[in-house]
C-alpha cells in the first residue's frame, strides 16, 4: 500500500500531458481560421468592390465600352452590381453573364470559386457560378447586398437582392 | 488508511495545477468570446450604417422622384378622363398625395376606376414595403416606416423655377439592427422637370383635346423682336412671364401671377376659332384675366407679319411691350 512518490509525479505528469495536448489540437483547430477569414473577406470585399466601382471607371474593357457604344449601357454612372441589375430587369441575361465573367473574373484570384445570385424575393433573376464543389466545400462563405437603380423617369427597378458566394 | 501516509503535498500541488488550468481554461474563452465579439458588432453597425444611408440619399429620392412623376402624369390623366380642371390648389395636392402613396383618387383605384396604369407596383407606399421586407431578408435589419403619418406636397417656387415642380415629403421611420436603433423624422425633396409634360390649358379648354407639350424657348429676355416671336408661336414653345400662370395653377386653371414660375405660350391658328377680343396669350385667351380694361392695357393690338385673316393673332399692350414688337391697332 506504501505508493513511491513517483507514481505520483508520474500520474501528474500524464495528467498534465493529456491537458497540453488537448488545448494544443485546440489551439491548433484555431489555427485554421485566417483560411477562413481569407474566404469571408474576399466574398465581402467583391460585393463592395462590386457595389462602388462605376462602369466608367471600368471603361478600358473593350467588352464593356462595346456595351455602351450599343446602348446596351446607357447609364455609366451605374454602378457594377447596378448594371447587372438593369441587365436582368431588362431580361439580357446572357449580356449579364458575359459582363460578369469580364468584369469580376478581374477581381476574383484564379484559386477561388465563386458564385454570383441576383434574387427578386425567391426567384433566381441571375446565376453565374465559376467553380464547383460548392456542395462540399468545407468553407462557404456568402455576403449579401440591397441593388435598385432607375431606368428613366417613370421606371424604377428592385430592390433586389444580390449574393456573392465564395468558397476553395 | 492508506491514505495517510501519502504525501499530501502532492494532491494539493496536483488540486492547484487542474484548478488553475480550468481557470486559465475558461478565463481564456471569456477573453476570446469578447474579443470576437467587437469585430461582429463594429461590422453589423457599419453594415447598419451604410444601409441606412443608402436607404436616404438614393433608394427613397428614387422611388419619390419616380412615384411623384408618375402621379403627376396620372393627375393630367385624370383630367383628361374628366375633362375638367382640378378645382383649386388643395384639391391638386390632396390628390396628387393619394396617388402618390395608395395609386387611388377618393379610396378608389386609379386603375380599376379611371384605367390609369401608371402607378401599379409604383406607389411611394409600395416602394416603401418592398424595402422593409428586403432590409429583413437580406441585412437582418427591420426597417420600420410610419406609413399613416407621410405628408406630400407639390410646389413651385424660386428653387424649383418655371421648368420644374418640387416634392416635399416628410415621413417617421425607425431602422433597428439590434446592436443600434435609429429613429428619424425626416423631410425629403426632389425636383421633377415638366418639360415635355402636357399643359392642362390645352388638353382641356378646347372642344377637342390637344397635346401641347411643355417646350422652353431657347430666346432670353433681351432677344424678343417680331423674328423670334414668329419662331416662338411657330414652335409652340414657352417663355416664362411672371404675370403669367405656373404650370401647377393650371392644373386647377387658376390664371393668376406666378412671379418666379409663369409660363405662357400662344394659341395656334388650329385653336384660335377666328377669336378677335381675346389676346392670343394662352391663359388671356381661356380667361378673362387680360381682357380690355385690366392690368394689361385698354386696347388689343394686331401684330405686323404674324396677324392675317385667318390667323387673327391678337396682343395686349402688356405683351406687345414685352415680346418688343411693333403693332397697328385694331
Amino acid at each position: 500500500m506504501h505508493k513511491k512518490a513517483y507514481f505520483f509525479t508520474l500520474d501528474a505528469f500524464i495528467a498534465t500531458s493529456i491537458i497540453v495536448i488537448g488545448i494544443s489540437l485546440i489551439l491548433f483547430s484555431r489555427a485554421n481560421k485566417p483560411y477562413e477569414m481569407q474566404t469571408a473577406f474576399l466574398s465581402q470585399d467583391v460585393i463592395d468592390t462590386a457595389s462602388s466601382i462605376k462602369v466608367y471607371e471600368i471603361s478600358d474593357n473593350e467588352y464593356v465600352n462595346n456595351l455602351t457604344a450599343d446602348g446596351n449601357i446607357t447609364n455609366t454612372q451605374n454602378t457594377v452590381l447596378e448594371q447587372l441589375g438593369e441587365f436582368c430587369y431588362k431580361g439580357m441575361n446572357s449580356t449579364a453573364g458575359n459582363f460578369t465573367e469580364v468584369v469580376f473574373l478581374r477581381i476574383i484570384p484564379p484559386e477561388y470559386n465563386f458564385q454570383l445570385l441576383i434574387k427578386n424575393g425567391s426567384n433566381i433573376l441571375f446565376n453565374y457560378t465559376k467553380g464547383k464543389d460548392m456542395e462540399t466545400s468545407r468553407v462557404l462563405i456568402s455576403s449579401k447586398n440591397i441593388i435598385f437603380g432607375q431606368i428613366n423617369d417613370s421606371t424604377m427597378w428592385g430592390p433586389y437582392m444580390s449574393e456573392v458566394r465564395t468558397w476553395q | 488508511m492508506a491514505i495517510k501516509s501519502k504525501k499530501g503535498v502532492f494532491f494539493t500541488f496536483m488540486a492547484i495545477l487542474v484548478v488553475s488550468v480550468l481557470v486559465l481554461a475558461f478565463s481564456s474563452d471569456v477573453y476570446v468570446t469578447s474579443k470576437n465579439k467587437i469585430p461582429v458588432i463594429k461590422s453589423r453597425v457599419k453594415t447598419a450604417d451604410g444601409y441606412l444611408r443608402n436607404l436616404e440619399t438614393s433608394y427613397i429620392e428614387t422611388s419619390l422622384y419616380t412615384s411623384s412623376y408618375n402621379a403627376l402624369k396620372s393627375i393630367i390623366l385624370y383630367e383628361i378622363y374628366k375633362d375638367a380642371f382640378l378645382t383649386d390648389e388643395n384639391d391638386l395636392n390632396s390628390k396628387f398625395e393619394e396617388i402618390l402613396l395608395n395609386g387611388s383618387i377618393n379610396g378608389e383605384n386609379i386603375n380599376t376606376k379611371y384605367n390609369i396604369k401608371l402607378m401599379e407596383e409604383n406607389t411611394f407606399i409600395h416602394r416603401l414595403e418592398d424595402i422593409e421586407k428586403m432590409s429583413q431578408d437580406v441585412l437582418h435589419i427591420t426597417t420600420s416606416f410610419d406609413k399613416d403619418n407621410i405628408n406630400a406636397l407639390l410646389f413651385q417656387s424660386n428653387d424649383t423655377g418655371p421648368w420644374q415642380v418640387g416634392v416635399n415629403l416628410t415621413m417617421n421611420y425607425s431602422v433597428d439592427a439590434d446592436v443600434a436603433i435609429w429613429n428619424k423624422t425626416k423631410t425629403f425633396s426632389i425636383v421633377i422637370s415638366i418639360l415635355g409634360f402636357d399643359d392642362p390649358l390645352y388638353l382641356i379648354n378646347p372642344d377637342t383635346i390637344q397635346y401641347h407639350k411643355i417646350k422652353a424657348a431657347i430666346f432670353n429676355s433681351t432677344q424678343w423682336n417680331i423674328t423670334t416671336l414668329k419662331l416662338h408661336v411657330a414652335n409652340e414653345t414657352y417663355k416664362h412671364d411672371e404675370n403669367a400662370s405656373s404650370y401647377l395653377m393650371r392644373l386647377y386653371n387658376y390664371s393668376g401671377k406666378s412671379k418666379c414660375c409663369g409660363i405662357e405660350s400662344f394659341v395656334n391658328q388650329t385653336l384660335c376659332d377666328d377669336v378677335t377680343d381675346k389676346s392670343y396669350v394662352d391663359y388671356c385667351f381661356w380667361s378673362d384675366e387680360c381682357n380690355i380694361g385690366t392690368d394689361y392695357g385698354i386696347k388689343l393690338y394686331n401684330i405686323t407679319d404674324i396677324s392675317n385673316s385667318t390667323y387673327p393673332f391678337k396682343l395686349d399692350s402688356y405683351h406687345v411691350g414685352q415680346y418688343n414688337v411693333e403693332s397697328k391697332v385694331e
